[in-house]
């Protein structure tokens, strides 16, 4: 829509030097609909210049020179008709495929190009393919669409990071995200946009077309242009839809009777508490028919409802156009108590005040309530398969606690209710978000234009939190309520001017454009906190009475701003409409780095031949209808750090660790724990991009192909210190990356019938990561750690020199020992290992007297007899894919259209780190639960089904019932205490989803005419349909650690949803 | 026209583009150039310090309850059934089993202290404001040094050799990625470091808000001199790592569990009585200073009772106390001190746990007339039996209960609390770092070395000798025969009063560590203990020898409508050190079983095991057949004992703890662990 509006403003910009003498031609121009046909341009024939464009309905008037006897007329995306001029003429337009992709617009940042002279490597989305899309996230819109672009929806949460990664995003930055730019100005994300306020969306990713963004654009730079209004007769057209989520792939956990036994096997003494906490062992087949609960159900089974609705009006006169949408959205989630709600109004005017000037005016807002507690934070999935289903007879006793912490379940256990913990905790945040843009644009000659924009954008945000009984901050304050607010107020701007010079000089074409940019933003933060409520508070209580507690200080922050000051230039040459040259240059500075190393300068160029155009492709022109090759080389630059070249001191503001000197908290400053970094400059990434651009068979068949080599040097990251440096953290200009691959894109249009059109499309990429140098004290290994778990090997990514990020490493599971391995000792009464038996008790050094058949083995890789942490680990997983990519068909019968969009991953390795966890009897904690991965006919025993005693060890061992027991068991005995990274955790994460699936009916015109609409379609879509994986966990496209070094790591992420919705597109 | 637009471009940039646009700050996130201008920022940077000194891996918890160890006179929740299993727990760590992955025991809290203490130091040194002589950053000055320097103390006596730098970490990391630095470097730096900051601190109570919740001269002297006795004391050496020993002096070969094994051998300084000197010196400075504020509470109870209630001690006797805040900080008193239930209408969790406890070794080491018996052990149990809220007399000679920390005692809002919340509160109670006591007993065992036990001291004006006997007075009572009736070697008189008068402040353990005498200490304990249950021959505790008939196997107890209203045991009725054949009257005696279950074979063979258990990482290997061989079920006991791992395999008197692996790997292979804690000496 926005090339036909675009187009439309060229024509009428291009009708204004008409002026006719001669007869007079009146007509109309419909389209095969019937439609009158709004800026159509009609010429005379043998005399382009008079000419003129069809009016609202259709109707034109033009006055004819005396030689003139014929009309051309000719509309965008239609084939032109040259028809005999008479007093009236009625002309029916039809569709041409064919030509619409060669005059295709395209942002190329400050600036729009016509695809066909496109010179870098870019990707785009059009309305097109976006209007069967129903999501409420534009960045999950365009998942599997974009070749290169790779969007990954780390968790199924409504405050899930949908990370989106331009070519591999293996780069190893501080911040993979790429650039969002929305109509022209920056923003920090694309969350907040209606995908049905979307009109296109284009994503640059090689240098020569992101050095315009200079230091922003390293990682791509996504454009969205939202709708604009059509100058005409006003349009209304409303959207609603209808759907639901629900809960899929389960873990299994034992059964209250397997849990119970596994807790006597876990406490297997003669007088243990087991008995007091589950009566006597000859009673246990009682709990065979008791009923556990379902933690997982109770939390995560809710159906989620989610409901958008979307009004768009818009309409305009020749000099005023305008564009005014609304939209609601209101989902609940799947989990108990979370929900969203988002108003989203965005008003967009163009206002022309002579031939030469023109203000656009575009004004967004948005409200967003997020409800429910923080998921991504906490293991929330964990907790439901852990804790456990069952209670216990009796209440723990003082002896049953491991650590200095409070008597109950959870803190032997090392769990949270997992109810309790959601119910408990509060969390409301408002996000009120208004951004104006205001731009005047005049044409002071021809081939000259001048442009200046700004906008201004504030928000408001208001987080409450309570945190009742039973919550970890409660807990901290003696189980009373605590209640935080916190109020971010920021506000930003930015301004901006362009000067662009185009002219033809014969076969030279010269297009110039010169501009400077500054940007401010900064935020102005308030915490409030109280704590000690009554413990009968509600939290409408609190919320309602926030003086009954103790007031705790009063934080106030005013944020350094964050300011960038940018000169930029691009000089297009184009010779002979077939040789194309492009350079770019652009200078930036930051506020963030160290004065001297501010400023940074990016230079790009990049050259195209349309080779189709060349005289020796005559003999193929019946086929080849456009060939073009594309080279670009450039330097993009990346900052996106907070200041760090100073060490500032903050407050204190946890209470807890106030220094209460005469009972009173002492206000108090630190210095931040990440440690200053003075030199820290640039990163810079040196990109080389060739492509071939091919359309055969009529445009049929549209190929694109891009081979890219990607290097990143000075790459940013956030390095973990040392903590005998008391400092957490450093940001770094750490390395050396390359990122090399190839993409495809394919689209083809292969049945166009009156009745029936299939299109196909196709997308993939390669892409090959290597870490070519790390800085620093000759370091060619970094060690890295997925999170805290397991106790044992928690270092388990590694970046070495010379190899791909997202390595997995760690220990070879071998099974487990056998009782070839050891040898049961009468006089000590356990296990003694055999002379040549592999020893990996220095690392699972806690088991102790079970340490012996059944227990974990591990490889010995250097072949040293022991297994250790220095030796004999290696690398056990690549996070990385061999080839991501989608495709999808589209076709339509009649009224019938049908969507389905696959994406998919090949090659990716995920550390299963859950499954280590649900197995495993990590630091003697009791009163967990496992997976059905240690179910008795599975894991290794070492108790008497019969007695319940502990046959393995000291006085009741017995090796040989022992031995008869385990006869073929494939899983080890859970008694080791430790959990340790082992490939045993490490699953293919290939998968191929179908992504969305869209059946749609579009009614007759026939039938709507009568109630006044001009187009109604009712769907049903669904999404994440199924998913081919051999994955076990719940879904292979998961990560959740915010290290980008660290990929694929899996622990107790937010469960993803399948979705189906109902939705209605109506227009009058 | 051109020249228009280039007008209006040209003003548009010049607008913003000045060339200060890209030189911002946050006024609320200042820089130390600013913080140490300012004096009442300059404090809350101070304070930024001290409020991690009450954080949980500090003094908030671990360095005041979980961490104190295994000593003679100290438990970590009572004897253990399998220490050797808890390889990463601070159970394990407290009987000397850990490995590298115990992240129980990671110093980074204390690393972070000292480092945001060195930031401090150095924004104050480099401040106008200082350099120009105000009183006030001279004050913080001295400070700030010592909060740095109690860090690093800390490092150094728990960790050994660590990673130490003069000044805060660098931009560039080159103090970062750093080896260990030898503790006898870090013991001289520290020295240096608290000589000059004494130079800056007011006494206590001199100028405005210097309480004893703030470093004052008195507590930085002491403090100088418990680290100059530790930088002269006996430690575990890496000869591995450090391979220089010119200047140390091996310990005496030839002791059971001191041997040198795989490079690692026991030493001390050879100038170790520069150091005695040093802390002889700072002691005297305070005792004879006309202005010292400091003086001993005559009543030993009280200081228990006001810390407790968060009231200052009205003597000056601590010398520092760590603030902790109630409701905010601190679990001294519910993790140790008198037991109480919970759920009996004083909160729901209780009191007085067991995280750090002690024996009735400790119990018997005592004098009976000594007043601090009573609040180093405390036996009984509060708790509601038949809907009767009162004491109950316990007898586990394996899990006494601190007497120092008691729920009575607290303040009213406390109490408040307690009973009102759901979880447990933190108590707010301070930790008391050094108390008077301890500079009069430094002084005597410094100037003891040096002097002897009766040359005058003309600074402090008194001799090792009455220092002593000083303390002494206030536990007997003066006058009281008890206080010149002591060990006849001064030195043992030293070690045993210093037990006496620290059970469960976190003193013995290393106090210990730089005898020499960890090891020994704690086999003497373990002896007497089996002996005990053994019932048949004498028993050596301290300066005492018990018979069999002295531990009765039943004692006989009235009870006492006590001071807070409630029944209680009337201590002084217990026949503790008498064999009683009978309940000398029924009507008002309870009774209660004491060292033996009727002839319970079991029940004294499992208990020896447990005690023999205690503490065995601290060796390499032990064998406890010649004390089997003396014992009635010596040969029962040792087929029990079989079946448990005792000994390290590695080290003989490891006493320091791990570092833990993330900080090993984290380091870039600079750090490697010591002591075999990362099994690559086995």
């Amino acid at each position: 829509m926005v090339k036909q509006t675009i187009l439309l403003m060229i024509l009428l910009l291009a009708s204004m030097g008409a002026y006719a003498q001669g007869g007079q031609v009146k007509g109309n121009v419909k389209d095969p609909m019937g439609e009158p046909v709004i800026g159509a341009t009609v010429s005379e024939a043998g005399n382009p210049r008079n000419a003129t464009v069809t009016d609202y309905d259709g109707n034109f008037v033009l006055k004819l020179s005396p030689k003139g006897r014929q009309v051309v007329v000719s509309y965008v995306g239609m084939k032109s008709q040259t028809v005999k001029a008479s007093a009236q003429v009625n002309v029916t337009l039809l569709d041409d495929n064919n030509v619409l992709s060669d005059v295709e617009v395209v942002s190329v940042g400050y600036g729009n190009a016509r695809r066909r002279d496109l010179t870098g490597s870019i990707s785009s989305v059009g309305e097109k393919t976006l209007k069967h899309i129903t999501t409420t996230n534009a960045a999950s819109a365009i998942t599997g669409r974009l070749a290169g672009v790779n969007v990954v929806t780390t968790q199924g949460s409504p405050d899930a990071d949908v990370t989106i990664r331009v070519r591999g995003g293996g780069s190893i930055t501080q911040n993979n995200e790429p650039l969002y730019i929305v109509d022209g100005f920056q923003v920090s994300s694309i969350a907040d946009i209606p995908p049905t306020d979307i009109e296109s969306v284009d994503v640059l990713k090689d240098a020569s077309s992101t050095a315009i963004y200079g230091a922003k654009g390293a990682n791509g730079v996504i454009l969205v242009t939202t709708k604009s209004g059509k100058a005409g007769k006003t349009e209304v057209s409303f959207n609603a839809t209808l759907g639901w989520n629900s809960f899929y792939n389960e873990t299994e956990v034992l059964s209250p009777y397997e849990y119970v036994y596994l807790q006597r096997e876990l406490d297997n003494g003669t007088n243990a508490s087991f008995f007091d906490r589950y009566g006597r062992w000859e009673d246990i087949d009682i709990y065979k028919s008791r009923e556990g609960t379902d933690w997982q159900k109770k939390l995560f089974d809710r159906t989620g409802f989610k409901q958008s609705y979307n009004v768009n009006v818009n309409g305009g006169s020749q000099d005023l156009v305008y564009s005014l949408s609304y939209t609601h959205d209101d989902e609940t989630y799947i989990m108990q108590s979370s929900d969203y709600k988002r108003d989203n109004l965005n008003v967009k005017i163009s206002k022309k005040f002579s031939k030469s000037l023109r203000l656009d005016f575009n004004s967004k807002m948005t409200y967003r309530v997020v409800n429910g507690p923080s998921v991504s934070a906490g293991n929330k999935l964990r907790d439901c398969v852990k804790y456990p289903s069952i209670g216990t007879l009796t209440d723990l006793g003082i002896d049953d606690l491991g650590d200095a912490s409070d008597l109950s379940y959870e803190n032997i256990s090392n769990l949270n209710d997992p109810f309790y913990n959601i119910a408990n905790e509060y969390k409301k945040q408002r996000f009120f978000n208004n951004s104006n843009n205001l731009a005047l644009t005049w044409n002071i000659m021809p081939w000259l234009s001048w442009r200046a924009e700004g906008t201004y954008g504030f928000t408001y945000n208001r987080q409450d939190n309570v945190f009742l009984a039973n919550t970890g901050e409660a807990n901290g304050r003696s189980g009373f309520p605590v209640a935080k607010r916190q109020y971010v107020d920021g506000n930003n701007w930015t301004f901006r001017t362009i000067l662009n010079f185009k002219k033809d000089f014969g076969r030279h074409r010269l297009d110039v454009m010169g501009g400077f940019e500054a940007t401010n933003s900064k935020s102005n933060r308030m915490n409030v906190e109280s704590d000690y409520y009554p413990l009968d508070y509600s939290v409408d209580n609190i919320l309602a009475m926030w003086n009954n507690g103790t007031q705790e200080p009063t934080y106030t922050t005013i944020s350094e701003p964050g300011r960038t000051l940018s000169y930029f230039g691009r000089a297009n040459y184009v010779f002979d409409g077939k040789y194309y040259l492009t350079f770019t240059l652009r200078a930036d500075g930051t506020n963030v780095f160290s004065p001297g190393n501010k400023w940074g300068v990016f230079p790009a160029f990049a050259a195209a031949w349309r080779i189709s155009d060349e005289k020796f492709m005559e003999p193929a022109k019946g086929w080849i209808d456009n060939l073009k090759l594309r080279v670009s080389h450039g330097v993009a630059g990346n900052a996106r750090v907070g200041s760090y070249w100073r060490q500032t001191y903050s407050p204190v503001t946890n209470v807890k660790n106030l220094y209460y000197q005469g009972e009173k908290g002492q206000s108090s400053m630190q210095p931040s724990t990440v440690l200053r970094n003075d030199k820290l400059t640039w990163e810079t990434k040196h990109s080389t991009n060739i492509g071939l651009d091919f359309s055969l068979f009529q445009k049929r068949l549209d190929v694109s192909v891009d081979w890219y080599n990607d290097v990143t040097k000075d790459l940013i990251m956030s390095v973990q210190l040392p903590s005998n440096s008391g400092y957490n953290t450093q940001y770094q200009n750490l390395g050396q990356t390359t990122n090399r691959g190839i993409e495809l894109t394919v689209n083809a249009n292969l049945i166009q019938k009156k009745d029936f059109y299939l299109d196909a499309n196709f997308n993939i990429s390669f892409n090959k990561n290597k870490v070519d140098k790390l800085y620093g004290t000759d370091k060619d290994e970094m060690i890295l750690s997925g999170g805290s778990f397991p106790s044992t090997g928690s270092d388990n990514y590694r970046v070495f020199v010379g190899d791909e990020v997202g390595l997995m490493y760690g220990y070879v599971c071998d099974g487990y020992y056998s009782f070839d391995d050891f040898t049961f000792n009468e006089t000590t009464k356990r296990w003694d290992i055999n002379e040549g038996t592999i020893d990996c008790s220095g690392v699972l050094s806690r088991s102790g007297a079970w340490f012996g058949p059944g227990h974990l083995k591990l490889k010995d890789l250097n072949g040293d007899g022991k297994v250790d942490a220095d030796n004999d680990r290696q690398v056990i997983g690549h996070a990385q894919p061999k080839h991501t990519g989608g495709f999808g068909i589209n076709m339509g019968w009649k009224g019938i259209d049908l969507t389905a969009l696959f994406n998919w991953s090949y090659g990716n390795d995920v550390l299963n780190i859950n499954k280590v966890d649900y197995t495993s009897y990590d630091l003697s904690k009791r009163y967990q639960n496992m997976s059905t991965d240690m179910t008795l006919d599975k894991r290794f025993t070492v108790i008497d089904p019969v007695t319940g005693r502990n046959i393995y060890n000291g006085e009741y061992a017995d090796p040989v019932r022992l031995q008869e027991l385990n006869e073929g068991k494939t899983m080890w005995h859970p008694l080791m205490n430790n959990s340790v990274t082992t490939d045993w955790a490490v699953e293919d994460g290939s998968y191929l989803r179908l992504g969305t699936l869209t059946l749609g009916y579009s009614f007759p015109q026939q039938l709507i005419r009568h109630i006044g609409a001009k187009h109604l379609r009712i769907y049903a879509t669904g999404t994440n349909l199924f998913c081919i994986t051999g994955y076990s966990g719940q879904d292979p496209e998961v990560n959740i650690s915010s290290n980008n070094m660290v990929m694929g790591y899996d622990r107790s992420a937010y469960p993803k949803a399948r979705s189906f919705i109902l939705g209605v597109n109506l227009t009058f | 026209m051109k020249t228009k637009i280039f007008y209006i471009i040209c003003m548009a940039c010049g607008l913003t583009a000045c060339s200060d646009f890209l030189d911002t700050e946050s006024p609320s996130q200042q820089t130390s150039q600013v913080i140490y201008e300012n004096e009442g920022m300059a404090r809350s940077a101070i304070m930024g310090v001290y409020s991690d000194l009450a954080g949980t891996y500090v003094y908030g918890q671990k360095m005041s309850v979980n961490w104190q160890g295994v000593s003679d006179i100290e438990l970590a929740s009572g004897y253990n059934s399998d220490p050797s299993k808890e390889l990463t727990s601070d159970t394990g760590a407290a009987n000397y089993y850990s490995d590298w992955y115990n992240h129980t025991v990671q110093w980074q809290y204390i690393f972070k202290m000292a480092e945001r203490a060195a930031t401090a130091v150095e924004g104050i040194r480099n401040s106008s404001a200082f350099k120009s002589g105000n009183k006030t950053m001279q004050r913080y000055l001295g400070e700030a040094l010592t909060l740095r320097s109690m860090a690093y103390f800390e490092l150094v006596r728990r960790w050994g050799d660590i990673p130490y730098k003069e000044g805060t970490s660098e931009s560039d990391l080159s103090n970062v990625y750093a080896g260990k630095t030898s503790r006898d470097e870090i013991y001289a730096a520290l020295v240096r470091d608290m000589q000059e900051a004494i130079g800056y601190l007011p006494w206590m109570g001199e100028v405005g808000d210097y309480t004893c919740e703030r470093i004052t001269k008195g507590f930085a002297k002491g403090l100088l001199a418990r680290i100059a006795l530790f930088a002269g004391g006996w430690s575990i050496r890496d000869g591995n790592q450090f391979t220089d020993d010119s200047n140390i002096e091996h310990y005496p070969a030839g002791v059971d569990g001191m041997g040198e094994m795989n490079g690692f051998y026991v030493g001390r300084v050879k100038n170790w009585q520069d150091y005695y000197k040093i802390a002889e010196q700072q002691c005297a400075e305070i005792i004879g200073d006309a202005q010292n504020p400091h003086q001993l509470d005559p009543d030993y109870g009280d200081i228990w009772r006001t810390v407790c209630h968060l009231d200052y001690n009205g003597y000056g006797e601590n010398m520092f106390e760590v603030a902790n805040g109630l409701g905010y900080s601190g679990d001294v008193g519910t993790l140790m001190g008198r037991e109480m239930d919970g759920n009996i209408g004083f909160g729901n969790t209780g009191w007085g746990a067991s995280y750090v406890a002690t024996n009735g070794y400790y119990f018997y080491s005592f004098t009976p007339s000594d007043q601090r018996r009573d609040y180093a052990c405390w036996w009984p149990k509060f708790t509601k039996e038949s809907n009767q809220l009162g004491e109950q007399m316990r007898g586990d000679m394996l899990n006494v209960h601190l007497g120092k920390w008691c729920y009575f005692w607290t303040s009213d809002a406390y109490k408040t609390l307690a009973k009102a919340a759901s979880g447990r509160p933190n108590t707010g109670i301070n930790w008391i770092l050094m108390r008077y006591s301890d500079v009069l007993l430094m002084f005597a065992e410094a100037r003891n070395a040096l002097e002897g036990a009766d040359a005058q001291s003309a600074t402090a004006g008194m001799s090792a000798r009455q220092a002593l006997e000083k303390v002494r007075e206030r536990a007997f009572g003066a006058g009281s025969p008890e206080v010149k009736n002591y060990d006849s070697d001064f030195f043992n008189a030293i070690v045993n009063e210093r037990a006496w008068e620290f059970g469960g402040e976190g003193i013995r353990k290393l106090d210990l560590v730089r005898w020499g005498l960890l090891d020994k200490k704690i086999e003497e304990m373990k002896e007497a203990l089996v002996k005990i249950y053994d019932g048949q021959q004498e028993v050596k505790i301290f300066d005492k020898i018990y018979q069999p008939n002295q531990f009765p196997d039943k004692v006989y107890y009235k009870m006492q409508t006590g001071s807070y209203g409630y029944p209680e045991v009337d201590i002084t009725s217990v026949n503790f050190y008498r064999q009683l054949n009978a309940n000398p009257d029924p009507d008002q005696y309870k009774e209660l079983t004491w060292v033996r279950k009727e002839n319970n074979e079991n029940d004294v063979v499992t208990r020896s095991v447990r005690i023999l258990l205690c503490a065995t990482g601290l060796r390499a290997s032990y064998d406890y057949s010649s004390l089997l061989g003396q014992l009635q079920y010596g040969s029962q006991i040792q087929e029990k004992l079989v079946t448990y791992t005792m000994g390290n395999k590695v080290c003989n008197y490891r006493h320091f703890f791990s570092i833990y692996y993330d900080d090993i790997y984290k380091s870039n292979g600079f750090l490697k662990n010591s002591y075999g804690y990362d099994h690559s000496v086995e």
